[in-house]
């Protein structure tokens, strides 16, 4: 392909709803376990709920500016292009991924609003919170893995139809929320001596690694086979932010920084926290720029 | 339980298909097409008569309101080594409007569809929200395109505003060399079953499994599987 027809935009669709849906996962997974005991842990899950709801709204919002006619109808003062995007949420097409994933994400997007309210009820109505909690739960995952399926759905793509790209982008959404959810734990000022959060980061990370490491192996092969470059080597655009947005920046720093606190056994200060948080997110930003940019070069 | 020997033929088995699917000719995609017994619009290319005028492409773009730089379709020049001489290959490009395309199924909103009296791939552009899904579908790169003077997706329709008249697509009657044939895929009686019948023409890209409708004369297998671009930079130099 020579054109790029989805770019930074997209990505940041992506990443957005990624970021959110992994926020709402670990919030639903908060409130499910029976470990949200103190008001600081009620606080950390409404809070991550809230921002994970505030980023899938973020994520659609960027979705209609870029993929529909509306900057279109902005820049030439057409109404009619302007508001086309509504036949989006009003035609279901099974066949197409988009059509479903507008439909998962209108649902997801309600339903954490639900959930969001449903904090302000805690001690009356625990049951509500609870099965709003577990819906969020199965819907995060579905959107998660929608925004690999989008692009996974086009099937001539060599970089894109890979099944193990719905692995990479759940396993990244839960890495990016988790960032979301420290963010919110280091604004509220909790401290974390027995680094369980950084434990449980480090392992989803440390999985992360492993899953894009296989990716890596298979379109390495794939290029070979189809008598390409390989699509993630550093000549190309899409290799140097994979490589260095996404494994570097994105995975292997924050890694070490949580390692170097676990193994050290020292405290992890609230400067270090939101290092960590925003070098994931970038880092999850980049891993979905990269791919995009991959299959829409080959 | 799958042995170590079984699984070895089973691999290589897959191997083959696989490689296998690059070398497929346009014959089974011509008897799919008729098998269903509909009138299916096609086009036949003819490059030994395609000089490279692109008289098509001009006049394309007036039939259709295209501005210069965005074209429904467009004869990239390539260079072609053949005995250590080197040619030139006018290479026609346009929507193939397939028999299975691959840009309906990922539609939205259901603006790009198959139209079912003549098989031909229409873009509703009422309906279509400029969400480039379908670009990105489309295994021929550049035949889609989002038009700036409407900001939705366009493509060639070989015409249908004509077509649905009985004329011609435009490209074919001004096509200088009569490189274009244009017609029936079921009538066995039109000039297209023809050049088919005695030609035995290839498609582009048969392994990506789309069946399209436009059929080259004259384009050697490997050609055929080569992807091009409507876009494509001009590699002929005198």
């Amino acid at each position: 392909m020579s054109e790029v027809h989805w770019g930074l935009l997209v990505a940041a669709y992506l990443f957005l709803a990624g970021a959110g849906a992994g926020a709402l996962f670990i919030s639903g997974a908060l409130v499910l376990s029976e470990k949200v005991v103190h008001a600081h842990h009620w606080s950390t899950a409404k809070f991550s709920a809230i921002a994970g709801l505030l980023l899938l709204m973020l994520g659609t919002g960027m979705i209609v500016f870029d993929l529909t006619s509306f900057q279109y109808g902005i820049f030439n003062g057409d109404m009619s292009k302007l508001l086309r995007f509504y036949r989006l949420f009003m035609t279901f097409e099974p066949s197409s991924m988009m059509s479903i994933g507008t439909w998962l994400l209108t649902l997801a997007i309600i339903f954490a609003l639900l959930f969001c309210f449903s904090f302000k009820r805690r001690n009356q109505e625990t049951f509500t919170n609870r099965g709003y909690a577990l819906i969020n739960l199965i819907l995060a995952v579905c959107v998660a893995s929608y925004t690999a399926l989008l692009i996974g759905d086009i099937k001539h793509n060599i970089v894109w139809s890979n099944s193990i790209l719905v692995v990479i982008f759940l396993v990244s959404a839960i890495s990016s929320g988790a960032a979301v959810v420290l963010i919110v734990k280091t604004w509220l000022k909790q401290s974390d001596p027995h680094h369980h959060f950084a434990k449980a980061d480090s392992m989803v990370m440390l999985i992360e690694l492993f899953v894009l490491g296989i990716f890596v192996y298979a379109i390495a092969n794939v290029s070979k086979f189809y008598g390409l470059d390989n699509l993630l080597g550093m000549a190309t655009s899409a290799g140097k932010i994979w490589w260095l947005g996404a494994v570097l920046i994105g995975l292997l720093l924050p890694l070490l920084l949580n390692l170097t606190s676990i193994v050290g056994r020292v405290g992890v200060s609230h400067a270090k926290e939101y290092g960590i948080a925003a070098l994931t997110l970038v880092g999850a930003f980049c891993l979905r720029y990269s791919v995009l940019l991959a299959g829409q070069s080959y | 339980m799958l042995d170590r020997r079984r699984t070895l033929k089973l691999l290589a088995g897959g191997a083959i298909a696989t490689t296998g699917m690059m070398f497929i000719p346009a014959d089974p995609v011509i008897a799919d097409i008729r098998r269903q017994g509909k009138k299916r619009l096609a086009m036949v290319i003819d490059l030994g008569r395609c000089n490279g005028c692109k008289a098509c492409v001009v006049s394309c773009g007036i039939e259709n309101g295209n501005l210069p730089e965005e074209h429904r379709t467009q004869v990239p020049q390539h260079s072609v080594d053949l005995n250590g001489k080197q040619y030139v290959l006018n290479m026609p490009i346009l929507c193939n409007n397939c028999d299975k395309p691959s840009c309906v199924s990922v539609c939205p909103t259901g603006a790009t569809f198959k139209r079912e009296q003549d098989g031909i791939v229409v873009v509703d552009s009422e309906l279509c929200i400029g969400c480039n899904y379908c670009i990105q579908a489309c295994p021929y790169d550049g035949v889609r395109f989002t038009h700036s003077a409407t900001g939705t997706v366009d493509k060639c329709n070989f015409c249908i505003q004509r077509t649905s008249r009985g004329l011609l697509p435009a490209c074919v009657e001004t096509c200088t060399g009569g490189a274009r044939v244009f017609g029936d895929i079921n009538d066995p009686e039109s000039e297209l079953s023809r050049l088919i019948r005695q030609h035995r023409p290839l498609v582009l890209q048969a392994g990506k499994q789309t069946s399209p409708n436009v059929f080259y004369i004259g384009l050697t297998q490997d050609e055929s599987n080569r992807a091009y671009s409507i876009n494509s930079p001009q590699t002929w130099q005198r």
